[in-house]
């Protein structure tokens, strides 16, 4: 055995250093299961201490290491691109301290965002990101990747509910940036800003302290079904001129409503709709039927197929179990699924979507659509094989033109998911040669000698900036070698 | 471009004074910049420069008050893009047209938006949903310049993003000792359906802070939220304004028994305060309010908002004290106005913060031109 | 190792996965744990890569599939559908075919002690009786505890299995439980291996609430244990020869009534187990005695039970069979009876068939936060309707010093006997 896996086992034991190369092969992906890579080892910390210990073991054998926490990151973020030391956080999920009459909490990363939420719940309290793996995904995690979710348009995205993080720098020091009062003292930059969303490039957040949100008094939920997209968006840019803030405003479309119908997860949503739109109206009791009542209105005039208002709890999770099931029901119609992640500017939602199903149909996939309409984040989901070597070429060139189409719109390649391995090659899309220098230059302030998650986020400035057909991500999966399925041993 | 020798009224040694109106012209500034000149200071409308810290040596002043335009305003997209040197009172003027607003504080305050977020005082104020952690949820992206005059981009100009790092987060509290920034990417919201401006009369504290309580961790707070002792005063007044519809507005007013009433800071304008007063400026979480309210004189002026952030102001004794007191209530601050050697002084910054600090200082501004 | 050309037939059952994380949390090891190779995703993963020829070493991951409690819980939270217990019994069936590798062999002395009581002992109702003979009367002349003392008899072991009742309350059931009252229709009872040797009093009871509710019980003698501890061991030929013989046993019963929702959980997969139509028409008879008796109706109202009771559901229930809010149904109708809530009722207590004697220090961690859990629910009483679980949730609450009573939901919907 290497002289770095004994000083792993040493210091961490059998249990929690995980170092045959079998057990790797369980974490050579996340989420996004084109881009695999075998770890060469994992560590499992349990406090502060140990993920110092763990980064200085790496760092004395020039081993890479980066942070994972449950690995449902659709970018490829906790995935090495070399064989690194993963640092795994899932046993770090102690809430340090809750201080209700303040609103905030201390939890160690590996909390889950949903344990949260129901560690405080009898405080009438909540932590209000909900990305849609919040069941299993964790706070370290969703700070990395500065997770967003269904009701960002009202409630902002982690960021915006991060106060204060102690972290392990990539040179094995502390840092403590922000806290219970602000993620920022008056007379320092805003250091937690940048840290938040940088996907586990610039350090290992030990302790989080995030604000905690009052419980709202009541909740409407209302569907709508529309002969066409344009009805739907429409309805959006109304509900929102108007100056009504609903919690969440989720569109699924037709290709997805047929999906999701044929699934388990039907959720009787009428199968002639070119477009469902689910509107969620969360505040005070006394405004939810005015607001309710005005939505369907909107949704009337803009000549509504059919509306539907949950009665009761069930009735709400009924409307929502489409929504929820979306991806499920997309998965069971191949063995891979991609989901993908781009932005427009709301008022062009209508004409990106007409551009994205024509990209489908010219590569033949099967793709559909789910978006997080209220901000414009479109999800769409590419239901594929990737054994099939051309299918799974496609897919990435599909996924390519979708985002330059983003990018074209006016919008943006990634509202959640992060850029990760996944979409470093198209960074060059968004930002030019000086504003990767740029954030290069600050990756560096962080990370000196750049062993923390390598090559991700920021392509590499050595590879030049050419344009070809295709990304380089489909060049490489174009060229590789064959998967060991097909060769075997 | 119109450069200037200077003998204005600022404490510090400035040796010129250039307005830029583009890109173009700052670069000009930039490339002309030799090693023995004296460093510059950005400024928008330089009408700051007593409220944050003195440069440590004689500067260059550099003004983005000529880049003041709107270039983007997309009311149904609710996100506009300005220009750095734009007046927030005119931004907002814009915006009140088109019934939007921009969803944080530093409405009617002077100064470009630039030097708002650079300067870095734009706190959140409301407790509820709508607050924002400062300019983190409001600043969408930027275009900046390095003092070595590369132009560069962060973030995106929709709502929702996600890509590259966020370097335009860095612009809060940097002082314009990081880069200049150029442009400005902003989210908007629709202006409120209706609103209720609401104050109590002057109440002993343990009274004022349990209705200020109340009110903050009511389930649906108010907007904007205050408590305060003025100047000359012995009691706390709360006071506040609660946004949303109509009913639900009237029904808030009604059920905490609030009277409304217009109010506004009575402290906005504390320049004639005497050198020896100093405003403090800084943040405690707000369960520790009472314990901030303990730790100051008893005649001194304080307005505390409902996210803890507060000014106050004191005279250099106290002051002192309350920088030292602070850190057991996980709190922070700094010395906004007073004698030059005296601003932006503040709590001790954790070491491992201020050598992150550093490091990026040292990546973007190696040479150290901007102070 | 499969051929790489003919992959294994679970292969295409893996490929449902998406890789999207959502059963992790539903999984009791991984909650421990907290390793990827020890979640379901991870687990999934794995065997995919086994199927594909990627796994070098096997002995590097059979110590995490070896791990699984096969709960099912995953099942329920995963969106695609992943038929999770089926891929894993098949793999642990193929990998029991092989030799280890490396020649040394990761399972340990008791795992295989235990796969050979099951094939030899457990599988055979004879000498299963015989057995329990044995087990009362060492636990009479005090041999058990000699044993303990000697440590033959492990601590944790000793712990968990319940005393054996004395020889009546072991005794088979008749042959035939009239009903009383009017009659409501027949049905067969499925009275399992463990369950009629240690929990005989509650086969008795079933067959007594389904005739005090109108229903005549027929339990044919010719029946087996069900065969579930054998397919989680991966044993599925002894199984198989099993399940045909209960399928004998029953050919001629409309409905068969199981009151182990483990022997249940199998009972109702013997479609894919025997893969024959014979077996799927058996699996579609078969319910547990909740499902039953709420489909049904309680006819008589059972007897009052004033006490504060939680209903923890066992995994083979609630995840296997999809049998959620029927118990809870049940006991909401017996008077006096005060269900209280239990968030975390659907999460495993570490039984798992004969887990918690193989992987006792993850049974027992699983298990302490089953007895936590249910100390803050404020109940007196708690019911679940699975011998193991029966036996887990008593020995943890047992090492929490927690007191509440382990019941079957069976026993609080008896109605009060004649006076």
């Amino acid at each position: 055995m290497d002289r770095f896996s004994s000083a792993l086992l040493e210091r961490f034991g059998a249990e929690r250093a995980l170092v045959a190369r079998d057990q790797m092969l369980a974490y050579e992906c996340d989420g996004f299961t084109i881009h695999k890579s075998l770890p060469r080892a994992v560590v499992l910390p349990e406090t502060t201490d140990e993920v110092q210990a763990a980064v200085r073991i790496a760092l004395a054998h020039e081993v890479p290491f980066l942070p994972r926490g449950a690995g449902t990151c659709l970018s490829g973020g906790p995935t090495p691109t070399r064989p690194s030391l993963v640092i795994e956080t899932a046993r770090m999920k102690r809430v340090l301290e809750v201080d209700e009459r303040g609103l905030w909490a201390v939890v160690q990363p590996g909390v889950v965002n949903l344990a949260l939420t129901r560690h405080v719940e009898g405080r009438r309290l909540n932590y209000a990101p909900d990305p849609s793996s919040q069941t299993v995904c964790t706070i370290g995690g969703n700070l990395a990747e500065n997770a967003g979710g269904p009701h960002c348009f009202k409630y902002g995205m982690t960021s915006d509910h991060v106060l204060g993080a102690l972290v392990v720098l990539p040179d094995g020091e502390l840092a403590r940036l922000g806290g219970p009062a602000g993620p920022r003292a008056p007379h320092e930059p805003d250091l937690l800003g940048v840290f938040t969303g940088s996907e586990g490039t610039f350090g290992i957040a030990t302790e989080i302290t995030v604000r905690l949100s009052r419980d709202t008094e009541g909740l409407r939920t209302l569907l709508g079904a529309f002969a066409s997209m344009e009805a739907a968006c429409g309805v959006v840019t109304d509900i929102v001129a108007r100056g009504l803030v609903p919690a969440a405003l989720e569109i699924l479309d037709a290709a997805t409503i047929r999906a999701v119908e044929a699934s388990v997860y039907r959720a009787g949503y009428p199968q002639d709709a070119a477009a469902v739109l689910l509107v969620e109206l969360d505040g005070v009791e006394l405004a939810l039927d005015d607001d309710a009542a005005e939505v369907e209105s909107i949704f009337r005039g803009h000549g509504a197929i059919s509306i539907e208002q949950a009665r009761d709890p069930e009735h709400r999770k009924r409307l929502w179990k489409g929504r929820k099931g979306a991806f499920g029901a997309m998965g069971r119609l191949r063995p891979d699924l991609y989901v993908l992640d781009g932005v427009v500017p709301r008022t062009r939602l209508v004409e990106t979507l007409r551009e994205i199903t024509a990209i489908g149909r010219r590569h033949r996939l099967t793709l559909t659509n789910v978006f997080h309409a209220g901000d414009g984040n479109l999800h769409p989901n590419i239901a594929f094989d990737a054994r099939d070597h051309d299918e799974r070429a496609r897919v990435l060139a599909a996924g390519h033109e979708i985002l330059a189409l983003c990018v074209a719109m006016g919008g943006s390649i990634s509202g959640e998911h992060g850029i990760g391995s996944e979409k470093i090659d198209h960074f060059r899309l968004m930002f030019g040669e000086d504003d990767l220098d740029v954030m290069q230059r600050v990756k560096r302030a962080f990370d000196p000698r750049g062993l923390c998650n390598p090559d991700k986020v920021l392509p590499s400035r050595t590879a030049c900036a050419e344009s070809s057909r295709w990304p380089a991500m489909v060049a490489r999966v174009l060229d590789a070698e064959p998967p060991a399925a097909e060769s075997g041993p | 471009m119109t450069t200037r020798p200077t003998h204005d009224a600022t404490d510090f040694e400035v040796t010129a004074r250039t307005a830029v109106a583009s890109e173009a012209e700052l670069r000009a500034v930039f490339a002309g910049l030799r090693d023995d000149d004296p460093p510059i200071r950005i400024a928008g409308h330089a009408t700051q420069q007593d409220a944050v810290a003195a440069p440590d040596t004689p500067v260059h002043v550099v003004s983005l008050a000529p880049m003041r335009r709107i270039l983007r305003l997309e009311p149904d997209d609710l996100t506009c893009s300005v220009e750095a040197g734009l007046p927030r009172a005119d931004l907002d003027a814009a915006l009140r047209e088109r019934g939007l607003w921009l969803p944080c504080d530093g409405d009617g305050e002077a100064g470009s938006l630039g030097a708002q977020f650079a300067i870095g005082r734009i706190a959140p104020e409301a407790p509820g949903p709508l607050a924002s952690i400062g300019a983190r949820a409001v600043l969408l992206g930027m275009r900046a310049m390095l003092a070595e005059g590369k132009a560069f981009a962060s973030g995106a100009r929709v709502v929702k993003n996600v890509a590259g790092f966020d370097v335009h987060r860095l612009l809060a509290g940097s002082r314009g000792r990081l880069f200049a920034a150029l442009e400005l990417h902003l989210k908007l919201r629709t202006l409120p359906r209706a609103t209720a401006s609401f104050a109590t009369d002057e109440l002993e504290f343990a009274a004022a802070l349990r209705r200020f309580d109340d009110l903050r961790l009511d389930s649906a707070p108010p907007a904007r939220l205050w408590l305060a002792r003025s100047r000359d005063a012995s009691g706390f007044v709360v006071r506040g304004r609660y946004d949303g519809a109509a009913r639900v507005v009237a029904d808030r007013v009604r059920r905490h028994q609030l009277e409304e009433r217009t109010w506004r800071h009575d402290d906005r304008d504390d320049r004639d305060d005497s050198a020896a007063v100093e405003r403090v400026g800084g943040a405690v979480p707000p369960s520790r309010i009472a314990k901030l309210v303990a730790a100051l004189p008893s005649s001194a002026p304080v307005r505390v908002s409902g996210s803890g952030s507060f000014v106050t102001r004191l005279g250099r004794d106290a002051s002192d004290a309350l920088l030292l007191a602070l850190p057991a209530l996980d709190g922070h601050a700094e010395i906004e106005r007073g004698a030059r050697a005296r601003r932006g002084r503040g709590t001790p910054l954790d070491p491992g913060a201020v050598r992150v600090h550093e490091r990026v200082r040292d990546a973007l501004d190696p040479r150290r031109r901007l102070r | 190792m499969s051929d790489a050309s003919t992959p294994a037939s679970w292969h295409a059952n893996t490929l449902d996965c998406v890789h999207c994380g959502l059963c992790l949390e539903a999984c009791p090891t991984y909650q421990v744990l907290g390793t990827e190779t020890d979640s379901p995703r991870g687990r999934i993963y794995l065997m995919r890569a086994l199927a594909e020829g990627r796994v070098t070493d096997t002995d590097a991951i059979r110590p995490h599939l070896d791990r699984c409690l096969d709960c099912r819980a995953c099942e329920t939270a995963c969106p695609s559908g992943v038929r999770y217990g089926h891929v894993l019994e098949a793999v642990r069936a193929e990998l029991r075919a092989q030799p280890p590798r490396t020649g040394r062999t990761t399972r340990s002395f008791r795992a295989r002690l235990a796969s050979f009581l099951l094939r030899a002992v457990v599988a055979h109702q004879g000498r299963l009786r015989w057995f329990f003979r044995f087990a009362r009367a060492a636990e009479l002349s005090g041999l058990r505890r000699l044993a303990r003392a000697l440590r033959i008899l492990p601590a944790d072991v000793d712990a968990l299995v319940p005393h054996v009742p004395p020889g009546p309350a072991r005794r088979p059931l008749p042959a035939v439980v009239p009903a009383r009252g009017e009659r409501r229709g027949r049905v067969a009872l499925f009275t399992g291996c463990v369950m009629e040797q240690v929990f005989g009093e509650i086969n008795r009871k079933t067959a007594d609430l389904l005739a005090a509710n109108g229903f005549d019980v027929v339990v044919p003698e010719s029946q087996r244990c069900c065969g579930a501890l054998l397919v989680h061991d991966g044993q599925l030929e002894p199984a198989r020869e099993l399940a045909r013989r209960n399928l004998a046993a029953f050919a001629d019963c409309e409905v068969v009534i199981t009151n182990s929702a483990g022997c249940g959980a199998l009972l109702r997969d013997y479609g894919h187990l025997l893969d024959t139509d014979t077996a799927r028409a058996f699996a579609s008879r078969c319910q547990d005695v909740t499902a039953f008796l709420a489909r049904a109706g309680l006819r008589e109202t059972p007897a009052r039970f004033a006490a504060k009771v939680a209903y923890d559901a066992p995994c083979h229930l609630c995840h296997a069979q999809g049998v959620r809010t029927q118990p809870l149904e049940l006991l909401r109708s017996v008077p006096g009876l005060e269900l209280v809530a239990h968030p975390s009722a659907e999460d495993c207590c570490g039984s798992a068939g004969i887990y918690n004697l193989l992987q006792r220090d993850l049974a027992s961690a699983i298990g302490r936060q089953k007895a936590k859990a249910l100390a803050t629910t404020g109940a007196a009483v708690v019911a679940t309707g699975n011998p193991g679980c029966m036996m887990q949730i008593a020995a943890s609450l047992r090492a929490e010093g927690t007191p509440l009573a382990v019941v079957h939901p069976v026993e609080l919907l008896l109605p009060e006997p004649p006076s």
